[in-house]
């Protein structure tokens, strides 16, 4: 039990600390929901902003679509990263993000990575090649945009074949990674940003694919509305658009605006 | 109404997890309702280790093991051209695995409680070991056999992390029961998660209420 003189003596450090600009109030923490492909990019981004800020960032990742589906039942996120556009302006219109909140924090660029020692020779000819494939892993274009990008590179070179026949669907960007990693998937669609600090090895072959064969992978960032009080998800919020946070994005394999 | 494929390709694995298991399961099940190995402590834990561990580690490691860099994995592609991960056999060899414990358990009970009176019985009237084995202890086991195969079929039904991690969720082919369920409610159309989890639901509760009616059936019977 606290008597009341020792309550005022906190009281009294509560304030001098506040007035000093040190603050434990001030500081607060805030749950960052994260696309898959871009949660190492994340990683860089919280350890830059602590480094800045007294504000603590927490983050989770899955696919857009699960975090999206987690979200609208009411899941205790401040900030939404998502790998789409159009899972951020769903949240806004439906009142759970703030309204005019959504911006283009990266624009994901798709990459195909494969472990396979077959030359690549991608170009008009990388039908025929895919063909060669046993099987391509890309995450489920239902749930994640990678993977919708994926299917629509795949069908802007006409290769319903390998849609058809050679799709092995991966929860995300991260199990399709895993599945080329381990080598059970011969090949995969997978984010460059995942693969942009991979060694330069002998057996692996990687191919940035053209970026106007698919829709352009715009990540929208957006403001929940259970962050209005929380000044850690409004500091982190802002310093995404930041040219700092920028730069790091940009070095992670991701193009800015 | 949803697509049912992933209903009747849910009930050919845990019919073909089931029959392997009955297989497999016996010989073990037997070995250890009978011996005094050292051993035998160590066997058992081995066997129940998929009641503890989780999906993720059975799925993580079945990637590995299933993959064509591994000497199972390169076995399978060098005969099918095609890996085991991605296809009904692989999960049919992850699910035997996962459901062991549910078959080895039952049957190695019912095996004990048999006895070696009524083996020793036959032995003196020259029955062959086989020939006690199949016509002493496997019918007095029965019970413990359907208990077993009840079970390691529903639990099958049940299956999910491993599946998620190895399956690629290929239509007709991986994408089970459980894997459609999800990506029905992640795609939020809860319509069809509805129906096929309320109907996976009403089965797994009359599965374990027979189950639990024989038991108790049994242990009356018994005593």
């Amino acid at each position: 039990m606290i008597s009341f003189r020792s309550f005022k003596i906190v009281v009294a450090i509560n304030a001098a600390i506040a007035v000093l600009g040190l603050s434990s109030a001030s500081a607060d923490e805030a749950l960052v929901a994260v696309a898959t492909n871009f949660s190492n990019t994340a990683k860089l981004l919280k350890e830059d902003f602590e480094r800045r800020s007294e504000h603590r960032i927490t983050l989770a990742t899955g696919s857009t679509g699960v975090l999206y589906s987690q979200i609208t039942q009411g899941a205790p996120y401040d900030l939404f990263l998502a790998a789409d556009e159009s899972r951020p302006k769903l949240l806004e219109q439906s009142d759970i993000a703030r309204a005019g909140s959504s911006f283009t924090y990266a624009i994901g660029r798709l990459t195909f990575w494969s472990t396979n020692q077959r030359d690549l020779e991608f170009d008009t000819d990388g039908y025929l090649q895919l063909g060669e494939y046993r099987s391509i892993a890309i995450a489920n274009p239902k749930l994640a945009p990678y993977g919708l990008a994926a299917i629509e590179f795949l069908n802007a070179i006409g290769a319903q074949d390998v849609v058809d026949n050679q799709i092995v669907t991966a929860e995300n960007v991260g199990q399709a990674y895993a599945l080329v990693a381990t080598k059970n998937a011969d090949g995969g669609f997978v984010a460059r940003s995942q693969i942009a600090k991979t060694e330069p090895h002998s057996e692996q072959r990687v191919w940035n694919i053209p970026s106007d064969m698919h829709t352009p992978i715009r990540q929208n960032a957006v403001l929940l509305k259970r962050a209005h009080s929380n000044s850690a998800a409004m500091a982190f919020f802002e310093y995404l658009k930041s040219a700092e946070s920028q730069q790091i994005i940009f070095s992670q394999g991701y193009e800015v605006e | 109404m949803p697509d049912l494929t992933p209903l009747w390709l849910s009930l050919a694995l845990a019919g073909s997890t089931t029959l392997v298991l009955l297989l497999v399961g016996t010989p073990i099940a037997w070995w250890l309702a009978g011996t005094k190995s050292k051993i035998k402590p160590v066997i058992e834990a081995f066997t129940a280790l998929p009641l503890v561990l989780p999906p993720t580690v059975l799925g993580f490691y079945f990637l590995i093991l299933l993959g064509p860099a591994a000497p199972i994995g390169a076995f399978w592609v060098s005969i099918t051209g095609n890996t085991l991960t991605f296809s009904f056999v692989g999960l049919v060899m992850a699910s035997v695995i996962y459901s062991l414990p549910f078959m080895i358990q039952p049957v190695q009970n019912a095996f004990e409680r048999t006895g070696r009176k009524s083996l020793e019985a036959a032995a003196t009237l020259h029955a062959s070991p086989l020939d006690a084995f199949f016509s002493v202890a496997l019918p007095a086991a029965r019970r413990g056999y359907v208990v077993a195969a009840v079970l390691t079929f529903a639990h099958t039904l049940g299956e999910f992390g491993i599946v998620l991690m190895v399956g690629g969720n290929i239509p007709g082919k991986t994408r089970v029961l459980s894997i459609a369920i999800y990506e029905h409610v992640e795609t939020l159309n809860y319509g069809d998660a509805h129906f096929l989890s309320a109907g996976l639901l009403v089965f797994s509760f009359f599965a374990l209420l027979f189950t639990y009616t024989f038991m108790r059936g049994h242990y009356r019977h018994a005593s």
